[in-house]
């Protein structure tokens, strides 16, 4: 039993589009502590957050046969939904709120990336590929990392940041555009190590 | 179409953000081409380092039990017709089989309704039009008008068109809903730009690209916008609905910035 090849992720999801639960929980286990890193991130909230993965892990079952292989693979289509609804939270929580929530993640000094590595009981559940990606945001300056993390974890444009942060568009794109090429130059090297080992 | 024109379309919009959405003709190509494929996968891997590097703290111990317990009430679940139809077509060797199905149903529907009700088809139902269904489910979720959007698909004489974003901003969206009763066009967008001096117009145009009617989009603080615009009596000029940046509220004719653009399925047997 112990020796059974892991499945790959489009064997997963070939199985739980066909309607077998087990798999579906093999893939939620996989991936759920990614998923509430994420609602966690936006939301700045526990609570939130995991009613988020409850709604996202619940859409992707229920609504199962919108998801189209041709378009993601089936981690990115999950990040992309997880992404997608916990900004959606927040916008329909913020109405209620003001925009403080917000304002607090997109000021908030302390990086994901500083909270992950001062927390012992945090490091051990750290994956190879979530050592990876530390490395690779270790090699962006700060106004990179945040510009990126404003595009991705609030989803907003160039031209929104710049509003935010009351700094040239110019400036804004030519840093998100390095940053992404530094994180993807990273991804690349470690292609390349791993074709050569 | 090929992989270079693939590929610099990528290093253009892929610092844009994580949820690249393709051009038609550029998805079609990365479906039949394997290293385009994984080229995008990789800038789609690249923006999934962020999550990637957030700490992972363990789930609550009884979340996974909410959750199954929560997908097991509901149980099978509840499959629309939309659903029915898009995992056929996700299975290739049956995609014919329905297709065929779905072009003798359509002609049938056509050839029924014009007999018994007239040319009042603007958009006929098609699988696609199923999947722009659930599309719009998700929207009408987005701008919370459920209720509204529910009541007008109840309707069987107002249709609907989808117009997706020229550029590269993800987000940009909008659905002009079609009343071929009281002759309007519903449109409703989100993610439009909140700037104050920024005007968005809404333009109907005929085969001439003349314009037959234009409506300024109200537009709220988060950048949902909506607009009511008359519709022609005789359908059969409308052709394409576009959706501009203007710095005139009064212009005649829509802009280069032309910013969303859909051409209206009309197919009069």
């Amino acid at each position: 039993m112990g020796d059974r090849p892991e499945k790959d992720d489009n064997e997963l999801a070939a199985e739980f589009l066909a309607g077998d639960l087990e798999s579906f929980r093999e893939f939620y286990r996989r991936y759920v502590s990614e998923v509430l890193a994420v609602c966690q991130k936006i939301l700045q909230n526990r609570q939130d957050a995991e009613d988020v993965v409850s709604d996202v892990f619940f859409e992707l079952w229920t609504k199962r046969s919108r998801f189209d292989p041709t378009r993601a693979t089936p981690k990115n289509y999950l990040l992309m939904l997880t992404r997608s609804r916990s900004i959606d939270r927040y916008r329909k929580r913020s109405r209620a709120n003001s925009r403080k929530a917000l304002h607090a993640i997109a000021t908030n000094a302390e990086s994901a990336v500083a909270v992950s590595q001062g927390n012992p009981a945090v490091q051990i559940l750290q994956s190879e590929s979530q050592q990876l990606a530390i490395q690779a945001l270790e090699q962006l300056n700060d106004e990179q990392r945040r510009m990126l993390e404003l595009t991705y974890f609030e989803s907003l444009s160039h031209a929104q940041i710049a509003e935010r942060l009351d700094i040239p568009l110019g400036t804004v794109k030519s840093h998100i555009r390095r940053g992404i090429l530094k994180l993807r130059a990273v991804l690349d090297e470690r292609k390349v190590g791993t074709a050569n080992s | 179409m090929n992989c270079q024109t693939f590929t610099e379309w990528l290093e253009t919009v892929a610092a844009e953000g994580p949820n690249l959405e393709l051009p038609r003709e550029l998805h079609q190509h990365q479906v039949d081409c394997q290293s385009c494929r994984a080229e995008l996968e990789r800038w789609q891997a690249t923006w999934n380092l962020l999550p990637a590097a957030l700490a992972h703290e363990p789930p609550s111990t009884d979340l996974e039990n909410r959750i199954f317990e929560r997908l097991q009430r509901s149980s099978p679940p509840a499959r629309t017709a939309s659903s029915r139809l898009s995992s056929m077509f996700h299975d290739k060797s049956k995609r014919m089989a329905y297709l065929s199905y779905a072009v003798a149903a359509g002609i049938l529907f056509l050839l029924a309704t014009t007999t018994l009700w007239g040319p009042n088809w603007l958009f006929p139902q098609t699988g696609k039009d199923a999947q722009e269904l659930a599309r719009l489910q998700d929207f009408a979720d987005h701008v919370e008008k459920l209720d509204q959007l529910e009541s007008a698909f109840a309707d069987p004489q107002i249709r609907y068109v989808s117009l997706t974003s020229l550029g590269t901003q993800e987000q940009t969206q909008g659905y002009l809903l079609y009343d071929d009763v009281a002759h309007q066009g519903h449109f409703y967008g989100f993610d439009l730009p909140t700037q104050a001096n920024r005007i968005v117009k809404l333009w109907l145009l005929d085969r001439s690209q003349s314009v037959l009617s234009s409506a300024i989009v109200e537009i709220d603080s988060k950048g949902l916008g909506a607009a009511i615009i008359p519709l022609p009596k005789d359908l059969s000029v409308l052709d394409e609905i576009v959706v501009s940046f203007e710095n005139d509220p009064g212009a005649q004719t829509p802009s280069l910035r032309v910013r969303m653009r859909s051409k209206v399925a009309l197919t009069r047997p």
